[in-house]
């Protein structure tokens, strides 16, 4: 028996989530705490993965979408948000009060939503979300032909890189003042980070369509000069680099950029073999797929903070503007 | 070689309601020989010793030389859903025709193991007569739980190749094709 929708309690898209997911979430901040890399503010992958992205038919398909957070690509570790799967079966339990936790990582994680843009160009309600403990999911149904966007959006991270007095360098999540009075004496070099994460899909019913993959003129993303829902392994795909809707051509720019491009399975292999493409002066590049399957093209761009910082500390702050697209690339 | 009814009634799954089957009966008939590009086309759905069996979803369809499609032959299949599995055929001309144009007369339902007679006349999807030196022939064979196979066959249209026929040994889900070319290109 197929059942068209999903339970009650997850449709509620106002689920309060308990305080102990928030610990729970807060366990996992500090794993992220952990490994985050200074140079990077990958220091995970996110991504979105949908159970097809290539339908046909006349009934409208519903697709599985699931997300995570993982060095694994794409084997989840961490959910992104959405109500618990033990709530499933409480809902007395999911209907208690909203966490309360001041962790800005459990806030930024709590703040998750997706959404779609519909081969019409418009954006889609919210899709209910479920957390399943190591990854999050939905599911989509394609009510009309073309292509759709699947989005997972969430607040920017905010993190402060400093030294501590023994010139040791540290990092806690949260903006400045958020963090101020944890900051050990002695802390120097302080320096922020906010990062902006985009982190999305395309799935196509019938015919490919061309408005959910239109740029969206903000932030780092691709221009897609050959269609994401037509990807052929040995055949070569085009994009441009856009930030803020403009192609990325300066030299200094250009090198503000870096650009991943990983494919799946990186469990069952010892080398990433990740490429790493180079933008041409138009700010365009190619890549020609090796294999079938899915990948992850992700895009990061360090720019020092819009955002005027008054401390006497003289902290430098830097935006960073991430995104994680995966593409489903096909056997001839 | 078998004769194929030329028209027959398919029963199908009970979730899916049957079709009329428009399939070229199997004769000795004329080229086209007024066109410059016109093909007689056998192809052939082979034995598989399989269990379960299900019919392949076959697709076979013309592209010129820059893999711009030029028309579909035949399309059999059973169901809308799995049509996106005959990939190249989805891409280059299924999404399109999905919506754009029946594939009526050139659609029908699986058919069972046997050899199959197609025809072209040298036209187009539009009925425009295309008059090429070379194209390129695509067959697509798809079984559920089974395999897929995917093949393209240049075909030269020249004077040293009037009249001839070109064999394409059986290979996977596809049995053997041959491909008939008219004895004289105007």
């Amino acid at each position: 028996m197929f059942i068209k929708t999903l339970p009650a309690s997850c449709q509620n898209q106002h689920v309060i989530r308990k305080s102990k997911q928030g610990m729970h979430l807060g366990a996992i901040a500090l794993g992220l705490c952990s490994t985050l890399l200074c140079s990077s503010a990958f220091g995970h992958s996110r991504w979105v993965i949908p159970s097809h992205s290539i339908l046909s038919g006349d009934k409208a398909p519903m697709v599985s979408i699931d997300f995570s957070i993982s060095n694994d690509i794409f084997h989840p570790d961490l959910p992104l948000g959405g109500i618990p799967i033990q709530a499933l079966n409480d809902k007395a339990e999911a209907s208690k009060g909203e966490d309360q936790s001041n962790n800005p990582m459990v806030k930024m994680l709590n703040s998750t939503r997706v959404n779609v843009i519909t081969p019409d160009g418009k954006t889609g309600a919210d899709l209910p979300m479920v957390n399943l403990g190591r990854k999050s999911a939905t599911a989509l149904t394609l009510e009309h032909s073309g292509t759709y966007r699947v989005n997972v959006i969430q607040n920017p991270v905010d993190v402060t890189l400093f030294k501590k007095s023994d010139g040791t360098p540290s990092r806690l999540f949260g903006p400045l003042e958020h963090v101020k009075e944890k900051l050990p004496n002695g802390a120097t070099e302080l320096k922020t980070l906010r990062i902006y994460n985009d982190i999305h899909t395309y799935v196509t019913r019938n015919d490919l369509s061309n408005k959910a993959i239109a740029p969206t003129g903000r932030g780092l993303e691709l221009k897609h000069n050959t269609h994401p829902n037509e990807l052929f392994a040995k055949e070569a795909a085009k994009y441009t680099l856009l930030f803020n809707g403009k192609a990325i051509t300066d030299k200094d720019l250009q090198e503000s950029v870096d650009l991943k491009i990983t494919h799946h399975n990186t469990r069952y292999r010892n080398q990433r073999n990740t490429e790493t493409p180079t933008l041409n002066k138009k700010g365009e590049f190619s890549i020609t797929w090796s294999e079938p399957g899915l990948y992850l093209i992700e895009g990061e761009l360090s720019l020092p903070s819009r955002s005027k910082n008054s401390d006497a500390n003289k902290v430098s702050n830097t935006d960073i503007y991430a995104f994680f697209l995966t593409l489903e690339v096909t056997p001839q | 070689m078998k004769m194929i009814q030329p028209i027959r009634t398919i029963k199908r799954c009970l979730h899916l309601c049957s079709i009329t089957l428009l399939l070229l009966p199997l004769t000795t008939m004329p080229s086209y020989a007024k066109e410059k590009n016109a093909l007689d086309i056998t192809i052939t759905v082979p034995t598989i010793d399989a269990s379960p069996y299900h019919r392949p979803f076959v697709a076979v369809w013309l592209e010129d030389t820059n893999r711009k499609p030029i028309k579909t032959l035949a399309v059999w299949y059973d169901d809308e859903t799995w049509l996106k599995d005959m990939r190249q055929w989805w891409r280059k001309l299924g999404r399109k025709l999905h919506n754009a144009q029946s594939l009526d007369g050139l659609s029908g339902a699986t058919q069972k193991p046997g050899t199959y007679s197609l025809q072209w006349d040298g036209k187009d999807n539009k009925g425009k007569t295309i008059k090429l030196d070379e194209l390129l022939l695509n067959i697509e064979m798809v079984r559920e739980e089974g395999d897929r196979t995917y093949i393209r066959q240049p075909i030269m249209f020249t004077q040293d190749s009037a009249g001839s026929t070109i064999t394409i040994p059986a290979d996977g889900e596809i049995g053997q094709t041959t491909i008939q070319l008219p004895k004289t290109f105007n």
